[in-house]
């Protein structure tokens, strides 16, 4: 079993585009590790270079302790699943997952065993002898996934496995590889522009944009503490609402005011903390939910009353979304009791969570 | 205890349709006969262009039936005014060409196409992966220069090759037209097996270098399988190329009756004064049997999606 290390790799092309910038990260064995961001903040690059289908301009990779900088594919003890599975079309299924073990001098019985013993354990057995032409885009994704687990490797590579399965499907397989994974025991490195799937899937999620690791940390630090505005927009969906705002000493107390005009008190036992921003720009952010409706206001929270007028309504049917304008115009999203009967231009007073709003400096866009 | 008796459900007003604006004009359905008129144009067209095109190859086909006299004095189509007339339907052509040597020079013409066709096209395909596939320096180079050979003659290199092949000692050999078949051949195959096999998915060859596959392995094994349409496609080509070949053959072969081609015995058939034309369309028939059983047989490797069900999407 294994762990893996990336020490301040970095990639570079010849054109001077530098796809992924001094990357650190240090996996514990049987982790799973979700690369999760943007199209082209530089997530497939790093796989790929774990997977040495990339050369590394600078910085090292090593897999159980050893350096695989000049190591071939092969020789890395890797498996990888890829997007589009790249399954051999003119081999039945049971030879697709068979190959590298047949590559390499396995007598065809040890061949079949293990073929048939990953085809049970996926639930594809009954397909072994199809072509990939005959098969479901749910049953070809399994074959990739029993091509990667035929081979016991140390570390498992998955580049967007899951995004081109159908909704209901890619639920249902979500499960299956938090499942698998805890079965084989191994070291999984997903990459995923899907949030959704970095937060029910990694045992850490790691955010990249620009090439540039944001920050790596458990879903749930990640989402109830996030280091910077691009992170805290990233996770969550409807994604958090952000408002432009100053800290003002008014009174003599520290408050928030938005660029609208609105204050927010800050909470007792954040003051300490927002001392030495007064005076700077800053950008106030909340997540929709923490958002409520002013008659059903769940008790332990520190509400402030703000108002606003919402536009557009969308019942789903478990909550409700609401589009919301302030008076100077700025807009925001909020989800909502169900309960809550609101028609579009109905003005309210919403109320505020202020147990769980995030302060960003406005410049450097960092947490405060 | 009571049971709840289903109610049925109670009418709900459906949502305001958008009432159809009046001038969109509705369809006529239309019937039967007119659908099959409307595509007549279509059908006329393609059936006239199909007989005009057949039509010199069945007067051949009935010609070669006709005894000379009958050839030189009425036109083929008089045989339809009495259609089962037997008499005027004779052999002599197919046997005479047949008796002039055509046993053997179906043989020499096999000897001499399939390994013309089997040596372009395990030296192209090999080319076509490395130039595809492999990073080496002056590789776009070497393609170039590859494919641009399609624009020199054939007729150009006559002369100089027979000479090499006269101080080698190989002229009016197979192993002569072999390598002359093809170098000419080589041009094409590399420009079509290259652009092919740069057209398979990288996620392949990707995957089966992450499977533990060297370059080897990846050739043989995923590569060449993937490829067969492109090299049945070519070997076709290259085949009737070859099979049909007159200049070749007779420049770096003539004069050796032993190894000639059907091609050549032909040409002989006739005479050197073409007296004995009418000879040439039962062996054009005769001749025509190879190519086309070629053809019908690899025409299986055309079908196209074998790369169906790899890539999703």
């Amino acid at each position: 079993m294994s762990s893996v290390t990336f020490e301040n790799v970095t990639k570079q092309y010849e054109n001077g585009y530098t796809a992924v910038k001094d990357l650190n990260i240090q996996l514990e064995d049987k982790e799973f590790l979700v690369l999760v961001g943007p199209s082209g903040c530089g997530k497939t690059t790093s796989l790929r270079m774990l997977a040495g289908l990339e050369d590394i301009s600078s910085g090292s990779i090593y897999i159980d302790g050893q350096r695989v900088n000049n190591v071939t594919p092969k020789d890395r003890d890797i498996a990888m699943v890829f997007q589009s599975y790249a399954l051999y079309p003119h081999m039945t299924v049971a030879d697709n997952m068979g190959f590298s073990l047949d590559l390499k001098g396995v007598p065809k019985k040890e061949i079949r065993k293990r073929v048939e013993e990953a085809g049970r354990q996926l639930g594809i057995e009954q397909l072994l002898d199809r072509k990939p032409k005959q098969l479901s885009g749910g049953q070809r994704q399994r074959v990739a996934l029993g091509r990667a687990i035929v081979r016991s490797p140390a570390v498992f590579l998955m580049d967007e496995p899951l995004s081109n399965l159908d909704a209901k499907l890619r639920v249902q397989a979500r499960a299956e590889l938090s499942q698998l994974h805890k079965k084989v025991g191994t070291t999984f490195v997903y990459v995923t522009h899907d949030q959704a799937e970095a937060m029910t899937m990694g045992t850490r999620i790691a955010v990249m944009n620009g090439g540039i690791l944001q920050q790596i940390d458990t879903p749930q630090n990640v989402y109830e503490t996030p280091n910077n505005i691009f992170v805290a927009g990233f996770l969550g969906s409807p994604s958090m609402n952000f408002f432009d705002a100053q800290l003002l000493k008014q009174n003599g107390e520290l408050i928030i005011k938005t660029d609208g005009g609105i204050p927010v008190p800050i909470p007792a036992n954040r003051l300490q903390r927002y001392q030495e921003f007064a005076g700077r720009p800053v950008v106030f952010g909340i997540r929709p939910e923490g958002i409520y409706h002013p008659e059903y206001v769940p008790p332990g929270i520190e509400p402030v009353s703000i108002p606003a007028t919402a536009k557009v309504v969308e019942l789903m049917g478990y909550e409700v979304i609401v589009y919301f304008t302030l008076a100077d115009g700025t807009e925001f999203i909020a989800r909502l009791d169900p309960r809550a009967k609101i028609t579009p231009g109905e003005q309210l007073n919403l109320q505020f969570d202020l147990t769980r709003f995030h302060l960003f400096d406005k410049d450097s866009e960092q947490v405060i | 205890m009571t049971v709840a008796n289903p109610q049925p459900p109670s009418p709900s007003k459906p949502p305001q349709p958008n009432p159809q604006p009046n001038y969109i004009a509705k369809r006529k359905e239309q019937s039967k006969f007119e659908k099959l008129m409307a595509r007549a144009p279509v059908h006329i067209a393609v059936i006239s262009i199909s007989v005009l095109w057949t039509l010199p190859t069945f007067g051949l086909l009935i010609s070669s039936f006709r005894p000379a006299e009958a050839l030189t004095s009425s036109g083929w189509w008089t045989v339809f005014a009495n259609p089962l007339e037997f008499t005027q339907f004779t052999l002599s052509n197919y046997q005479d060409v047949l008796n002039a040597g055509m046993g053997q020079a179906f043989l020499n013409s096999l000897v001499i196409s399939v390994p013309a066709t089997v040596i372009p096209i395990a030296i192209a395909t090999f080319a076509a992966y490395a130039l595809a596939w492999m990073e080496f320096p002056g590789r776009q180079a070497i393609f170039i220069v590859t494919v641009g050979l399609l624009v020199v003659p054939l007729q150009m290199t006559l002369i100089p090759i027979l000479r090499a092949y006269n101080v080698l000692g190989i002229s009016s050999t197979f192993l002569a037209v072999w390598l002359a078949h093809a170098a000419y051949g080589l041009p094409l195959g590399v420009y079509l097996l290259r652009n092919y096999i740069g057209s398979l998915p990288r996620d392949l060859i990707e995957v089966a270098a992450v499977d533990g596959a060297s370059s080897w392995n990846v050739f043989s094994r995923i590569i060449v399988p993937l490829s067969m349409p492109a090299i049945a496609s070519f070997a076709v080509f290259q085949f009737l190329w070859v099979w049909n070949d007159l200049l070749v053959a007779l420049v770096y072969l003539g004069g050796n009756q032993d190894v000639a081609p059907v091609t050549l015995v032909l040409r002989n058939i006739v005479g050197d004064r073409g007296q004995d034309w009418f000879l040439l369309t039962a062996g054009a028939f005769i001749s025509m049997l190879v190519p086309m059983a070629v053809f019908f047989a690899l025409q299986r490797y055309f079908v196209r999606g074998l790369l169906a069900g790899s890539v999703k999407g």
